[in-house]
């Protein structure tokens, strides 16, 4: 065995093991809020807002609300950053982030409104 | 009489007629060549002339075709018709074929044995392409009662003067991988295993410097117009792009090493294969629309998507299959690759790339991987730079050695002692940098095989002083900068070390003529690039403030001050923000409106330059208590009201009850002197609460959407075309503001790449001409 064999064998074994891990950790699913109080590490969730009773401090940004999902489980999720300014018309919202002791955290929020909604099956009538 | 269609038409089947000639020509029928090529030049005028139709039927706004139509409209400038031509699917499909078939008229041109062969195998796309715009191309009539008045417009996030010049550079890219694929297939045929490098070394460089070119534009783009906040942001375009660009330098680097000790012969062939392979299979997952839901520019579905599939197994067919065929015939080297010569470490760095590109194509392909076991879902785009930074070290640890070695050197000096001695200062370097608090494995491993690397090449290679020097010298400043990480850091450091043995002999190279030093100062200026991208988009600082009107506010060291809007007549308003940084006091003044065609806002950050780094202000939104004004239509039953030259008259509700509430409006549209019936419709389900709002076209692409309704007075509201619908207008100003430290070492290195390697397209094109010449001589 010489040297440039054992180098591409050591490569090989190491992309894949890198490349396993960090697909693992960065995939994430759409998941239901059940799996996402269990889940570790970053999960998605969606659904729309469970009612209008939300606390919301732009100047801090801050945002806490209720997500209702499909079968009316209800998951209360804190987001910190700049909120998105339709964000109380959202037909649907995502959610990524991951659960925290009573709530889940949010990194990130992704908020579909009806307009954007209408802007793609727009989009796609045009083209079929 | 459609002219658009006739020309596609005469294309394809010229396309055919030049496929067979072609074919006849390689089997040995000297005389059917010249029926190709004049067949082929048909082809050619065929594709020409079908896009001198096109743009002209753009700028003749003709919107009796569908194409124009949707992407061009009356008030559109010039240079946005002209680059409407690329606005929408069908269209590039035949710019694809253009310049595909336009590359294909140089190599003609080009005597060498395998030439007509090769045509042959390059008619094999040119006829799947012919074929797409012949059954799909962009010369679809509208029926006489649907031609609208106004087209829709080029989507404003496409009216950039960048998009008249990039797609095509792109395409060009794309194109030019079908050339080494198909000299690659005509040599595994006539069982020239050797012959087609000389051939194809010159157009595999070019794709080299065409696709970084196309990559790179994008990536500006991204960086100046789009605001994503960066140059790069691993979306499936960008991807799609780079994929096949990795696969196209391990093959450039395979060429090299073949032309020079004759190995590799088997690996060049698959590498010809898959570059083209890979070119397709990222064309059939962006413009698929299976990726619809994840990527910011995917093109919406077209039905396409077979026809893409088919064409990706055709040319993996063909291509794998020939070389399967020929595999045991294909004669191993004369000598075998050497331990630790320059031929071996080019060899790992190509498996370096392909893993590359490899991981790259699983991320991108994750929303298919993970649909076989679950919902589907994305990568987040910490996975590739993850994956790729250790890689990437790895790279530059041999870009900096490789150069530095000698061809078929079979020996090496890396002697047990000196192995261990090498692996002794990476364990107690991995130690120290573990006790300062670096607990995690990958950082720890990274730093233990870089160490050692750099210890054993200390202790057995000759001449690497000065650039081990320059490696350490990085790896000190940019720990002084503050990088903490050894994962960046490594990367930096290997990068400057692959810097300064590239430099080294790129000026040895100089002495001997320009030919001998510049496929070394690519690599100089890959370094560079590289150590820019790692300070820019690891260590820049960022932070989100929200402005309201008036008030200074401190974001990262520097005041902003919201000063209000100014209004531009063409609609495309910009915000203004005094800023007082301490390196100097400016008014930036990004933009930042509401664009009814994507229902979205448009941005574009400001960029304020300095020499060591920029300082990037991006606009979020407008937020606030205020609403804004809407600007919708409100009629009641039989009502009737003019809106620009369109008369709306509103009819009656109809409505569905159930867990689904469904209410239209049914109207009467006078538009152009004729009167169509509208049905928009409001879907409600009472369940979930979600609401879908489903709207109806008007002759002319515009629609009309129910934007509300009120059931006391039995009115409805309208967002109809000239009417600014649904504006949300706050009054404080949401931004994103970060700094991009040695920006221009990403710049600086970019050109220096490009230009090395267009040298490189130079060279190796003189080579083959002189080659060319003194076979003349001889015959």
């Amino acid at each position: 065995m010489n040297i440039k064999a054992i180098l591409a064998v050591v490569l090989l074994i190491a992309a894949v093991a890198i490349g396993v891990t960090s697909f693992r950790k960065s995939v994430t699913p759409y998941i239901s809020f059940t799996e996402a109080r269990r889940a570790s590490g970053l999960v998605q969730v969606n659904g729309v807002l469970a009612d209008k009773n939300y606390v919301l401090k732009r100047d801090e940004q801050f945002l806490e609300f209720k997500l209702k999902d499909s079968k009316n489980e209800v998951l209360p999720v804190v987001y910190r950053g700049v909120i998105p300014g339709n964000f109380d018309q959202a037909v649907s919202i995502v959610a990524i982030g991951h659960y925290q002791q009573d709530h889940f955290e949010a990194e990130q929020l992704l908020v579909k409104c009806p307009s954007k909604y209408q802007a793609l099956a727009e989009k796609e009538a045009r083209s079929s | 009489m459609n002219l658009g269609v006739l020309f596609s038409w005469i294309a394809f089947l010229a396309g055919l007629t030049a496929a067979m000639a072609f074919l006849a020509a390689a089997g040995g029928r000297q005389s059917a060549e010249r029926p190709g090529k004049i067949a082929y030049l048909v082809q050619w005028g065929g594709f020409l002339a079908a896009t001198i139709t096109l743009w002209h039927n753009l700028f003749a706004r003709d919107f009796r075709y569908e194409y124009v139509a949707s992407y061009t409209s009356r008030h559109q400038e010039a240079h946005y018709v002209f680059a409407s031509f690329w606005g929408g699917q069908e269209g590039t499909f035949l710019l694809w074929a253009l310049i595909t078939c336009t590359l294909g008229l140089i190599l003609m041109r080009i005597k060498h044995p395998l030439v007509s062969g090769a045509m042959f195998f390059l008619n094999l796309p040119l006829v799947m392409l012919g074929l797409v715009t012949v059954m799909r191309g962009p010369f679809l009539m509208l029926p006489p009662g649907r031609v609208p008045l106004d087209g829709s417009g080029l989507n404003p996030l496409l009216q950039d003067p960048w998009m008249t010049i990039h797609p095509p550079v792109l395409f060009t890219g794309f194109s030019s991988l079908a050339v080494p694929f198909a000299i690659a297939m005509i040599a595994l045929v006539r069982r020239d295993y050797d012959g087609w490098v000389k051939l194809a070394l010159p157009w595999v460089a070019f794709s080299t410097g065409i696709l970084a070119t196309g990559f790179i534009m994008g990536g500006v783009w991204a960086y100046k117009v789009l605001g994503w906040g960066g140059y790069w942001g691993w979306d499936p375009v960008e991807n799609g792009s780079f994929i096949p660009w990795l696969s196209n330098v391990a093959l450039l680097h395979g060429l090299m090493v073949q032309r020079a000790t004759g190995s590799l012969r088997r690996s060049n062939f698959f590498l010809a294969v898959t570059s083209y392979v890979l070119v397709l299979y990222a064309s059939f997952l962006t413009r698929s629309g299976v990726l619809a839901d994840f990527s910011v520019h995917s093109f919406a579905n077209l039905g396409l998507s077979g026809f893409l599939l088919s064409f990706l197994f055709v040319v993996m067919i063909v291509g794998y299959g020939l070389l399967l065929y020929r595999l045991r015939d294909i004669p191993a080297p004369s000598e075998p690759l050497g331990s630790f010569s320059r031929e071996s470490l080019m060899w790992l760095g190509q498996l370096v790339f392909m893993l590359m590109a490899a991981l790259i194509t699983v991320g991108m392909s994750a929303p298919l991987i993970t649909r076989l076991f679950g919902p589907p879902s994305n990568v987040q785009t910490s996975y590739y730079n993850l994956v790729n930074a250790p890689l990437a070290i790895a790279m530059c640890l041999l870009l900096g050695i490789a150069p530095l070695i000698r061809w078929r050197q079979q020996e090496h000096t890396l002697t047990g002692n000196r192995a261990w001695l090498a692996l002794g200062a990476g364990v107690v370097v991995t130690a120290i940098v573990a006790m300062l608090g670096v607990h995690e494995i990958l950082p720890l491993l990274v730093t233990l095989a870089v160490v050692f690397t750099y210890a054993a090449v200390a202790l057995a290679m000759r001449g690497v002083a000065p650039a081990l020097i320059v490696a350490v010298a990085a790896a000190l400043v940019a720990i002084a900068l503050g990088v903490r990480d050894p994962v960046p850091a490594a990367l930096v450091m290997a990068a400057a070390f692959a810097f300064a043995a590239n430099l080294t002999v790129t000026l040895r190279g100089f002495r001997s003529g320009w030919k001998h030093g510049i496929a070394y100062l690519a690599h100089t200026g890959a370094s560079v690039m590289l150590i820019g991208i790692v300070a820019s988009s690891g260590y820049g600082r960022a932070a989100q403030v929200q402005l309201p009107q008036g008030v200074e506010r401190n974001a990262l060291g520097y005041r902003l001050k919201f000063e209000g809007v100014r209004h531009d007549p063409g609609g495309k308003d910009h915000v203004m923000i005094a800023v007082n940084a301490p390196e100097r006091q400016f008014e930036a003044s990004p933009a930042l409106y509401w664009s009814p065609f994507n229902q979205g806002y448009m941005k574009k950050p400001h960029i304020e330059r300095f020499l060591t780094h920029d300082i990037y202000i991006s606009p979020l939104e407008m937020v606030g208590e205020n609403e804004g004004q809407e600007d919708l239509l409100w009629l009641s039953k039989g009502e009737t009201k003019q809106v620009g030259q369109v008369k709306y008259t509103f009819e009656d509700f109809d409505r569905e009850m159930g867990d689904v509430v469904r209410v239209a409006a049914r109207l009467r549209v006078e538009i152009g002197g004729r009167t169509v019936p509208a049905r928009p419709m409001l879907e409600v389900n009472m369940g979930t609460g979600i609401q879908n709002r489903i709207p109806d076209y008007l002759p002319g692409g515009g629609s009309v959407t129910i934007a509300r309704v009120d059931p006391n007075t039995g009115r409805v509201a309208l967002e109809v075309p000239g009417l600014g619908g649904r504006q949300q207008v706050g009054d404080i100003l949401a931004v994103e503001i970060s700094t991009k430290p040695f920006i221009n070492l990403v710049w600086t290195g970019a050109i220096l790449m490009l230009g090395s390697v267009f040298l490189v397209v130079l060279r190796r094109g003189i080579d083959l001409a002189g080659r060319a010449r003194a076979a003349a001589r001889q015959a």
